[in-house]
């Protein structure tokens, strides 16, 4: 409900995660990996660095600033409160202080940016390597079952210290790296979101059973869903009890609720493009599909940048029957219940809109790998017939799909005639003809002449001609 | 074998005096199918002797194994009238001069209440009313509804009793008591059409007067039948009399006594009824003799009555015989045809006083015009009323009438769905007709092009339509009015298929499903669930059925049957509610009011409705309801989906930049009331008032953005401060038992929160009918319940009645209303718990 009624109030008020009161100064090097951020600075030679704290850092930010200015040498400045999510590397603001390099602090997506570059620190959370052995002993009995472990980025720093243990216990166990330019990666190795792996020779990823480190929270929601295909299964380092919780069901009451919303998009004549995210890499080429992808299916599109998306920006167009979010994978599930209209990604428009692509009860929440090049990308489909009639499960009427080459008549810059010799109208505008306020209206000699006169003043939370009990009053009598 | 080509029946349609488009209509099991067949036969479509068994226009298996129809099938047949008979027809419009040959497109329709919608679809292509009733169980629930709905879309009825032979059988009425029997159902029938028509209005005459001919008596399953004007006949030289004098004195009170020879109008020792007398004597004679096995007497009786019996039938005897004699005698599809030519209105007539209630456009333009005057030369009006599937698999025959003009074979015409409005393109296309057919039971045949006033169906226009729609020619055509149905989707089943990977099978099929079937609803909610909305639980069962088995073709998964409930008020908010604006900006007052008892129902019945003009309407509300008018004369709009029973009304006085937010509240409006704030269920019967408004001065502050959200804020809490309740459908539930089974009906039905409301025997029959209201949640597995309380004894027929508030506050933790409020945020994986007013209410 928070989205549905936000105002400045709730933002000063809002409650976020922040643990732990500030650290302590002489801990702060060390917490905050410093000694890695000179070095890094150092070595790329870099004069301006932002450093970029999520919500819950913010606290330290400060101290981390003077303390990273006096040891590197370098200008830092702080970036905080991103107009995206915190876990994407903010480079435009980055560029307006003509930064050469980024510093982002705290949980990330890893999502690729091509601008600048970058240094990730992450939290490091305590792992006990023992008692997650014992955990993971107690579960999997068979010692050579195929594992692939996943960590939560900020367990990071313990990834070699268990893949050396675990190794010994489970001869089959494959450790997942995050996607740093770090010395691991290799060619044949597979990515998923912000990792990599090197499977065992002659094996696939459904033979695995694959463990997240972490908590349950949106990063594990993704891993579920792209990796379907797999049993999964979550250890959450911070709890009491360590057990091993398996996937749980409700991704697949997640993954219906998006059947209804490619439904929606099958509906929908407008569709709006909200930008969501700058830093990612090829997001524009994201754009650019759906753009493609909408005019095949004849479906008009509008870009929207309106940084985060909350329900009062986006019921300002109630002309656009869905919007569609471009971001990073952790911020493109958006939960819309409260929206006027739905939100959906990318993946629900190409289930829509692309007639080549098989059902699969699997999700994409990577745009990337549904653009060129991509591991889930589906050519179009040239279809011969120009039309594509339908029943909608949502309405229960007859929709159409105008299936057309992308750079045929569709063109919508061109006017179309229509036979009465009116130009034809576009939905958006069509929208608006069907309104029943269009303007100002003049009432030429229909209403007195007046003198001006003084009218209110303030706001409309508390005018300055009334006062709030007048206001209350009035409205007990009536 | 077939006594006619699709020549001549092709010859015969251009010939629309000649025409006939009827349906036969009734309660389930009384023998509509079966006696079809005696027409059908008649035809030379199927054996004289496997009439009554084949059940001709069953097409479907699952009607053969189950012995009931649960789809409509439609058969044209051709047959030619004697000369006597055709002096009967005395309107010039209704039959051509010199042509003595009548074309008849029948519609046999299903009698289970849950297959209404079937019946409802072919009534509207249809003019005339073939109403049967089983002469042992009288007028039932579905009898009423069958006949009221025809009479609301101007068909006249003609009137059969059948079953004669259980009646003379079984039950060994005499016949004084079978004549009151008879006289007291044809009483039932015309209080139902007098009760929805009257006898000035455009149809004339509706009544049904067995003195007239328009009743007919007889057997289906034995295959005889007759009307008064038959055995008039056959007296009418004996007595010197005219025969429509004639008719007049075989029924009602009027006696005769034969040794005086005296008619008289009163009951004597010495006179009997002549109803009696000359009708029903012979035939009880025939029955005595035969059925007892009595030789001599039944040859003397077949002599005197000049019946040669053929000579592979002369050894029969019993029941065998029986059916042979009456058959002979009294051929049933000579009877039919008779009362369907004289008695039911041609095209040409029908189509003068059905024209305005058919067309929704100007009553003065080319199409209604050629409607009116069934114009095979005007432009082409064609409504759609169902899909039939075809053998191949997904595509369908839309089935429907010509009203005007002709459809020919690879004629380009306009295929206008029922959300068109003229002027614009949605749900407008412009297509070419791959071919036109006749429908002819479980055969079709093609044709090349089908005039004005006659039943076909065209190949090619499937895919434009969903359920419905108009074809026309016409630019400037209208649409031609939807059918209202008599029932609602209220039951509704989530299914899955068992293997996920078929789920696009699963969506194709249920595409399919929604086409194939007048009412189902087929819908992917907001939980990703995919659903089947029905009329009952036989529907269901029997949607699922061809789901599984015909369109989607894999195995399904389906859940347990739940009921859609509708979220209402029961008092005026307590309080004047506020919501501010995410900005703070702007303030909606409002305040939630339950409407009148009624008006949801006008609303429903399109009665209110937001394309009438408003001062008439308000004049209506003010009468009807009490309504302020000048208030009435402000409905915003109706909602959800701008035509729902509830409405928003704007109470303010004098408001600045009103009308510039009016969009965005109705917008908020068709939100809230779409998913209320308790489980998100509909909203019925509310009333919201908007009472004031400060706005912004900027418009840039008060935008959709600013508006939309917080109308919807506003009216969820108006809806929590005017104690919300939560509604139930409920069910019409009439069920006939005999005595002994009554107790247990009431065990049964106080085990399931139903209420019975009458209690009355069946006059001259041991049967009782027991009328109750029936949770529809709670009927599930009823009627196999209320069999084996009642040794298989009673049988109900449940039809959606009304919406009822389900005692109890579903905001108070522990009541019913809120353990299902609770159940169904579950199901559709919502937060649990209570909706939280201070989300919605802002303080000045």
């Amino acid at each position: 409900m928070s989205a549905f009624s936000s105002d400045g109030q709730r933002c000063i008020e809002q409650q976020i995660e922040c643990s732990l009161s500030p650290t302590p100064k002489d801990n702060l090097r060390n917490v905050y990996q410093l000694n890695r951020c000179d070095e890094w600075i150092k070595s790329h030679k870099l004069s301006k660095v932002c450093l970029q704290f999520p919500d819950n850092l913010l606290c330290d930010a400060a101290d981390v600033v003077l303390n990273l200015q006096q040891s590197s040498g370098a200008i830092c400045y702080i970036l905080g409160d991103t107009s995206y999510g915190s876990c994407c590397v903010d480079e435009v603001s980055a560029e307006h202080v003509q930064a050469d390099g980024i510093i982002h602090f705290g949980h990330a997506c890893l999502s690729p940016t091509k601008r600048l570059p970058v240094l990730y620190i992450f939290q490091s959370k305590p792992l006990d390597v023992n008692k997650f052995l014992e955990a993971l002993k107690t579960f999997f009995k068979n010692r050579n079952e195929y594992l692939l472990t996943i960590f939560d980025v900020s367990y990071a720093h313990k990834i070699d210290d268990v893949y050396e243990t675990l190794s010994q216990q489970f001869p089959n166990a494959v450790s997942a790296f995050p996607n740093l330019n770090l010395k691991h990666i290799q060619e044949k190795d597979q990515s998923c979101l912000g990792c990599h792996f090197d499977l065992k020779e002659g094996t696939t990823l459904d033979q695995y059973s694959v463990l997240f480190i972490g908590k349950d929270g949106r990063t594990y929601t993704n891993y579920l869903l792209e990796l379907a295909a797999c049993k999964l299964f979550r250890y959450d380092p911070e709890e009491l009890e360590s057990a091993i919780h398996p996937g749980d069901s409700k991704i697949s009451r997640f993954l219906m609720k998006r059947l209804h919303l490619v439904e929606r998009v099958k509906d929908a004549k407008t569709l709006g493009i909200l930008v969501g995210t700058l830093g990612v890499h090829g997001y524009l080429d994201a754009v650019d599909r759906i753009k493609l992808l909408a005019k095949k299916t004849g479906k008009k599109t509008y870009i929207f940048a309106v940084g985060r998306p909350n329900v009062p920006k986006l019921a300002n167009f109630p002309e656009v029957d869905a919007f569609v979010l471009v971001a990073c994978p952790e911020n493109s599930l958006l939960d819309w219940k409260d929206f006027y209209q739905p939100v959906v990604s990318l993946y629900e428009v190409e289930m829509a809109c692309n007639m080549a692509r098989e059902f699969s009860p699997k999700y994409v929440t990577d745009f990337r790998q549904l653009l060129c090049d991509g591991r889930d990308y589906v050519q179009l489909m040239e279809s011969s017939s120009n039309e594509n009639l339908d029943v909608s499960l949502v309405t229960g009427k007859v929709r159409n799909f105008v299936i057309g080459s992308a750079n045929d008549k569709l063109n919508d810059k061109a006017l179309a005639a229509r036979a009465d010799l009116s130009v034809c109208l576009s939905t958006g505008s069509e929208f608006l003809t069907a309104r029943s306020w269009q303007g100002l209206e003049q009432n030429l000699g229909q209403t007195p002449v007046e003198l001006a006169s003084q009218g209110r003043s303030g706001i409309a939370s508390s005018y300055h001609s009334e006062p709030l009990q007048k206001i209350k009053n009035e409205k007990e009598l009536k | 074998m077939v006594n006619f080509t699709v020549d001549e029946i092709r010859a015969m349609m251009d010939k629309k005096k000649n025409i006939r488009n009827m349906s036969v209509i009734a309660h389930v099991d009384h023998g509509k199918s079966t006696l079809t067949d005696s027409l059908v036969s008649k035809a030379g479509i199927i054996a004289g002797a496997k009439a009554g068994e084949t059940r001709f226009t069953d097409t479907r298996k699952d009607e053969q194994d189950r012995c009931i129809t649960i789809k409509s099938t439609a058969i044209s047949m051709f047959f030619e009238l004697g000369e006597k008979d055709l002096v009967f027809i005395t309107n010039p419009d209704q039959r051509d001069k010199n042509e003595k040959g009548f074309l008849i497109n029948l519609i046999d329709s299903p009698g289970h209440v849950d297959f209404s919608s079937e019946v409802t679809a072919a009534l509207r292509v249809t003019d005339g009313a073939l109403v049967v009733v089983d002469c042992v169980s009288g007028v039932c629930v579905q009898t009423e509804t069958v006949l009221r709905q025809a009479i609301a879309e101007r068909i006249k009825p003609v009137l059969f009793m059948n079953k004669m032979d259980r009646a003379l059988l079984e039950l060994q009425l005499d016949s004084e008591d079978l004549f009151q029997t008879f006289q007291r159902i044809v009483e039932n029938v015309n209080v139902i059409i007098a009760t929805y028509s009257d006898d000035s209005g455009p149809m004339g005459e509706v009544r049904v007067d067995p003195s007239k001919g328009s009743v007919g008596f007889g057997s289906g399953l034995h295959g005889w039948a007759f009307t008064l004007k038959q055995f008039s006949e056959m007296y009418a030289e004996k007595f010197k009399i005219d025969t429509v004098k004639l008719m007049n004195r075989l029924w009602g009170e009027n006696f005769f006594n034969p040794k005086t020879k005296k008619w008289s109008k009163q009951k004597d020792d010495d006179n009997k009824r002549s109803f009696c007398m000359y009708i029903l004597d012979p035939i009880y004679k025939i029955f005595d003799s035969i059925m007892n096995y009595k030789k001599e007497e039944t040859a003397s009786l077949l002599t005197k009555m000049g019946i040669e019996l053929k000579h592979e039938d002369a050894d029969k005897d019993g029941k065998q015989l029986l059916k042979v004699v009456m058959r002979t005698w009294l051929p049933a599809g000579e009877a039919l045809l008779q009362m369907i030519a004289i008695h039911l209105p041609s095209p040409v007539v029908a189509q003068k006083y059905r024209m305005e209630m058919l067309y929704e456009g100007p009553q003065d333009d080319e199409a209604a015009i050629g409607i009116k005057n069934c114009d095979p030369n005007a432009p082409l009006m064609m409504y759609v009323s169902k899909m039939v599937p075809t053998s191949d698999k997904g595509r369908f025959y839309a089935f429907g009438r010509v009203f005007s003009g002709k459809v020919a074979t690879g004629q380009k015409a306009r295929i206008m769905g029922p959300n068109f409005t003229p002027g614009k393109k949605e749900d407008l296309y412009e297509k070419a007709i791959q071919r036109t057919i006749l429908m002819m039971g479980r055969y079709v045949e093609a044709i090349e092009d089908v005039p004005s006033g006659n039943i076909c169906g065209l190949v090619g226009v499937d895919q434009f339509l969903v359920k419905t729609g108009t074809i026309t020619t016409f630019k400037d055509a209208h649409n031609m009015k939807v059918m209202k149905f008599s029932v609602s989707p209220v039951v509704r089943v989530a299914v899955e298929p068992k293997n996920p990977a078929d789920l696009p099978k699963l969506v194709e099929g249920l595409k399919r499903l929604a086409k194939s079937d007048p009412m189902v609803q087929c819908i992917i909610e907001e939980s990703g669930e995919h659903i089947i909305a029905g009329a009952g639980e036989l529907h269901l069962e029997i949607c699922l059925k061809d789901l599984e088995e015909d369109h989607a073709c894999i195995p399904i998964k389906k859940s347990d049957p739940v009921v859609s409930y509708r979220e209402t008020v029961s008092e005026e908010s307590d309080q004047m509610c506020l919501s501010k604006s995410p900005n703070k900006h702007n303030r909606l007052f409002m305040k939630a009011v339950p409407m009148p008892d009624g008006l949801a129902e006008d609303i429903d019945n399109g009665d209110v409705n937001p394309r009438d003009d408003f001062k008439i309407r308000a004049r209506y509300l003010g009468e009807k309801y009490d309504y302020d008018v000048t208030e009435a004369r402000k409905i915003w709009c109706f909602g959800p989906d701008g035509t729902g029973p509830n409405i928003m009304v704007d109470c303010t006085k004098g408001v600045q930049y009103l009308n510039e937010i009016k969009d965005s509240v109705v917008a908020g409006f068709q939100w809230a009331t779409k998913e209320g704030v308790l489980s998100e269920e509909n909203m019925r019967a509310v009333r919201f008032n908007i009472y004031d408004v400060t706005l912004h001065t900027d418009a840039i502050h008060r935008g959709g953005g600013q508006i939309i959200p917080t109308t919807r804020r506003c009216l969820y809490a108006c809806q929590l401060t005017a104690k919300p309740r939560l509604m139930e459908p409920v069910y019409l539930c009439e069920i006939q038992c005999p005595e002994v089974a009554v107790g247990g009906i009431y065990g049964v039905l106080n085990r399931r929160r139903g209420h019975v409301f009458e209690e009355m025997q069946v006059a001259g029959t041991p049967m009782f009918v027991v009328k109750a209201y029936l949770p529809v949640n709670e009927s599930f597995g009823f009627t196999a319940d209320l069999r084996s309380n009642t040794g298989g004894q009673a049988f109900p027929q449940c039809v959606f009645d009304h919406w009822q508030i389900l005692p109890g506050d579903p905001t108070d933790a522990g009541t019913k209303p809120y353990t299902v409020a609770q159940d169904i945020r579950k199901r559709k994986g919502l937060k649990e718990g209570l909706p939280d007013l201070q989300q919605y209410l802002d303080k000045l």
